[in-house]
């Protein structure tokens, strides 16, 4: 296995929503990489589309959704043209999926054990027994105490952030190569986010799986993420190496997000944080041209007309944009 | 769980009684049940008095009640006034089980075809099916029960017939005359014969909701996250549905067939009444209009106590089945 | 809920009240719409109709008229008494809708107003509605309607009191359930905190919020209504000859069933479509109504 082998190829995606009140382009032309133990982070607003996205991958997307265009190289081969059932074998086993909300992510009515080992025994060749002794040793690894106890605990006698490391023990069970994360700790306590970003860390050290790791809150994706892909309606505007983003954002977007990190270090305390004007524009009005326009600082005409192509501004730096922010102040 | 039960229990003791006493009060109201007894010749005055006394039609109500309440703890249960010479208690055992068998029966079959029904509906939402199975689930919701059963008669005693010139069922009763005497097999048989039709009556109504309502368990189970989950896993289709989904849409129609139990009660009254059926239901209804109303005070207790319990019996398994949900 | 319309530079924001996106949802919804028009054309036959088809109802022609195959004269023939059907088809259709529609709405109101008590005023009040409710739902319905309408006597009043005695439990546990929720938000708080009476709490505030739920309980209670209605007139309570009304029609029909089986066919029909179009309605308002919609 070699280091830096490419693992995921995502290439012109297109992910259309064909409802009664019209045409909803969700994912419309996104393409990344996602070379192996690398972690790309997927960062915007809500409804940019990074969910769908990740659920392009997986083949998850049911109606009104419906994949039109692109292709997902994994391992060489194109997911989009997959019968069923070869979907199936690598859905938990080779690509894995966290979801945002631990509560409503279990099933109710069956014990966390069972549910862990359900996912084993669709993958692997071992026996229950067997099955049980890894689970157990699963949930000891993603930090849960007791876990002979709670193997047969029922969600519901969980803990948010348990039952979020009971859904990352179930997600790693067959070792993925990658583990999507769909806002996994946006709906825990800051603390407890704290710790499932620590674990998550550490397990893809261990591990060595690749991570997308899908998100609206910058601050998380700066510890962990390789590359950071930012997306705004449907479209990815800057894409790079983190470092990149975080002290050379091009794109007014970004710039605009980091502007609006409450920062402890800022000096100018009684300064207004600088927030992003307006509102992400709804799927069934999209304005003509960029779609930022109309939140953009630095806007034009010719912003209002064509939506710009992503360009590779700098060595392995793309940006979206017309006027791509110069030189800008380092700001976190 | 015991304790659980034993408070739920001391619950609704009030609650049963309170329907006692209020069934006790409207039939109260009714004219005076031994008038008609006093008309008739064969019947000495010093025993109607005694009955009076024994019922308590010499006390004001507050008392009468609670020595009406006594003398039926006890085990007396005094005479019928429908039937003369028979005692009440005789009448009504007679009655229970072939009312038991009815709501028996149709209460299996209304589950039986209802669920999955409503799940099928659900999982091919919008589909010609669904439609159907919608449309027809409006039918059985909207047809009163006792036009269904004079519908049902007309086509199966009236329009269709055997080769013999007999009706194809039979449009009342409940055995042919002399069956007693035959073994069980042709017993039986025979017996079903004269319940086909009552039962698919009364079950008509119950399919008619329980299909809509599964059916909307159903669906609000299917936009569940777990099942995404599940897919995600690598879990096929079928397991998705038949495990992961089914196990959490069955669970609210437990307190559903509960509570259409007082439904189904009311439901069975009228249709032993269309199809002459003699079980508790019609005997009931005639205890009414004949005023033999210590009759049908005795049976509107067991059917009471039928719903109570059926209300208790529908929380113990409710408990047994969503885990979450423990009386500790 | 609001659109924002981008016209250029220029946004304009259009609001939708709640009410006319309800009706616009309703309108979409195929069984509902299937359900208003034939409950038009039901309406309009029982109403409208005795002026075009001037016939009397209670009229009895002459003997050997009797249950006679529908012809010219009598489109639907004549009842064992030698009255015009359809003209008595109507007629009780107004008897039964009237009835159907008093009916549920009055247990509509009493339910409301029992479980906005107990749901705003909580404690013993509540406790005390509740067992109440309780019992008379543990109580087999129809065999103590029967009961009770031999006690009040026969007739259209009795009936319209009797159903709405038992009538009335499902919308109180319905308009409590949703109090109880409602006291929880804020705005319930801020009622109490300036000094709202319990009364206009419950009139003012809670009521608004609980009209969507009683709108569908009461067009669904109509349906239920008439068909206990029919039941009662079909075993000789409720409406009496020689008023008509689909219930006793059938309990007319019940005795020559054998020889004229069509005298069970039309009565029996008219409910069940005028029920099945109330239920149609009921089920889509309930639909439009609905915030979480299934598409």
């Amino acid at each position: 296995m070699e280091k830096n082998q490419i693992l995921v190829d995502v290439k012109d995606l297109k992910t259309y929503f064909f409802t009664d009140d019209g045409v909803v382009e969700a994912v419309d032309g996104v393409s990344f990489t996602i070379k192996r133990g690398e972690v790309l982070g997927l960062v915007g607003e809500s409804g940019c589309g990074k969910s769908v996205a990740s659920l392009s991958i997986m083949r998850l997307i049911d109606k009104p959704g419906k994949i039109v265009g692109g292709e997902v190289i994994f391992k060489g081969e194109d997911l989009l043209k997959k019968t069923e059932e070869e979907i199936r074998k690598i859905r938990g086993s080779e690509i894995a999926m966290i979801f945002q909300e631990p509560m409503t992510s279990l099933n109710p009515v069956f014990t966390i054990g069972n549910q862990i080992i359900e996912a084993i025994l669709l993958h692997q060749d071992l026996s229950e027994e067997e099955a049980k002794k890894r689970t157990i040793e699963l949930l000891n690894l993603v930090g849960i105490p007791e876990p002979e106890r709670r193997f047969n605990q029922y969600p519901h006698e969980l803990s948010g952030g348990m039952r979020q490391r009971a859904m990352i023990a179930m997600a790693i069970s067959c070792n993925p190569d990658l583990l999507i994360s769909d806002e996994a700790t946006t709906a825990l306590d800051v603390t407890i986010q704290a710790q499932i970003l620590e674990l998550m860390k550490d397990l893809q050290k261990k591990i060595g799986m690749a991570v997308l790791f899908i998100t609206h809150d910058l601050a998380l994706v700066a510890e962990m993420a390789n590359n950071i892909a930012v997306t705004y309606t449907g479209k990815i505007v800057e894409y790079s190496d983190a470092r990149s983003v975080f002290k050379n954002p091009k794109h007014p977007y970004t710039y605009g997000l980091l502007r609006s990190v409450p920062s402890l270090l800022f000096e100018e305390t009684k300064v207004e944080l600088p927030a992003i004007e307006g509102m992400v524009p709804s799927p069934y009005h999209m304005p003509q041209g960029c779609h930022f326009n109309p939140r953009c600082p630095f806007v034009t005409e010719i912003c209002r007309k064509e939506m710009p192509e992503l360009n590779e501004l700098e060595p392995h730096h793309l940006v979206r944009c017309f006027h791509p922010v110069q030189a800008a102040k380092e700001v976190v | 769980m015991r304790n659980y039960l034993i408070r739920r229990a001391l619950q609704l003791i009030p609650v049963f009684l309170g329907a006692i006493l209020i069934s006790f009060i409207i039939l109260s109201l009714v004219s005076n049940p031994f008038a008609a007894m006093m008309e008739n010749p064969k019947i000495r005055r010093e025993d109607i008095q005694a009955l009076i006394h024994a019922w308590g039609f010499d006390l004001p109500i507050y008392l009468r009640f609670f020595k009406w309440l006594g003398s039926v703890f006890q085990g007396n249960w005094g005479p019928s006034l429908l039937y003369p010479g028979y005692s009440a208690k005789e009448v009504i055992l007679r009655a229970l089980p072939i009312t038991l068998q009815v709501m028996g029966l149709s209460l299996i079959l209304s589950i039986v075809v209802a669920v999955p029904l409503g799940i099928i509906s659900a999982v091919r939402q919008y589909s010609k099916l669904d439609y159907g199975l919608t449309v027809f689930s409006f039918f059985g919701m909207s047809m009163p029960t006792f036009w269904f059963g004079l519908m049902m008669m007309i086509v199966f005693s009236v329009w269709l017939k055997r080769p013999s010139g007999l009706p194809l069922l039979p449009p009342g009763s409940i055995q042919t005359p002399g069956i007693e005497s035959a073994a069980l097999i042709p017993r039986i048989l025979d017996r079903v014969q004269y319940l086909l039709m009552p039962v698919i009556v009364l079950a008509m109504n119950s399919i008619g909701y329980w299909v809509r309502y599964q059916r909307s368990f159903m669906l609000e189970v299917l936009h569940q996250d777990y099942l995404r989950t599940a897919r995600a896993k690598g879990l096929e289709e079928r397991k998705v549905i038949y495990k992961h989904a089914l196990r959490n849409a069955l669970i609210p129609i437990i307190t559903l067939i509960a509570l259409t139990i007082p439904g189904v009660v009311s439901g069975a009254a009228i249709t032993e009444f269309v199809f002459n059926i003699p079980g508790m239901g019609q005997l009931l209804l005639q205890s009414e209009i004949k005023n033999d109303y210590p009759t049908a005070m005795l049976i509107l207790i067991f059917f009471t106590f039928l719903v109570i319990i059926s209300n208790l019996i529908a929380d113990i398994v409710y408990s047994l089945v969503d885990p979450r949900i423990r009386y500790t | 809920m609001a659109e924002e319309i981008a016209l250029g530079e220029v946004t304009q924001t259009v609001e939708y009240s709640y009410w006319r996106l309800v009706f616009h949802r309703l309108l979409k919804h195929k069984l509902a719409m299937v359900g208003l028009v034939s409950l038009l054309i039901i309406i309009l036959f029982a109403l409208v109709g005795p002026f075009i088809w001037r016939v009397n109802p209670f009229l009895q022609l002459a003997g050997g008229e009797e249950l006679l195959p529908p012809s010219v004269a009598h489109p639907l023939g004549t009842d064992d008494y030698a009255r015009d059907v359809l003209a008595r088809l109507m007629y009780g259709g107004r008897i039964s809708l009237l009835i159907g529609f008093s009916a549920a709405t009055s247990a509509t109101v009493v339910g409301a107003v029992v479980g906005l008590t107990a749901g705003h005023y909580g404690g013993i009040v509540d406790t005390i509605l509740m067992r109440i409710v309780d019992i008379l739902l543990s109580i087999p319905i129809f065999p103590l309607l029967i009961a009770l309408a031999s006690v009040v006597g026969k007739g259209i009043l009795p009936l319209i009191f009797v159903i709405v005695v038992f009538g009335w439990m499902g919308d109180a546990r319905l308009v409590r359930s949703v109090v109880l929720s409602l006291k929880e938000e804020e705005f319930s708080e801020a009622a109490r905190a300036i000094g709202c009476s319990g009364r206009r709490i419950m009139f003012v505030h809670y009521l608004p919020n609980v009209m969507a739920p009683i709108i569908v309980s009461t067009t669904l209670g109509i349906g239920s209504a008439i068909i206990y209605e029919a039941s009662i007139s079909f075993l000789g309570f409720g409406v009496q000859a020689p008023l008509a009304s689909w219930g006793n029609m059938l309990q007319n029909a019940q005795n020559y069933m054998f020889i004229t089986p069509r005298m069970v066919w039309y009565p029996g029909l008219a409910i069940l479509f005028t029920v099945l179009s109330f239920n149609f309605m009921g089920d889509g308002l309930r639909d439009a109504m609905d915030p979480k919609l299934y598409r």
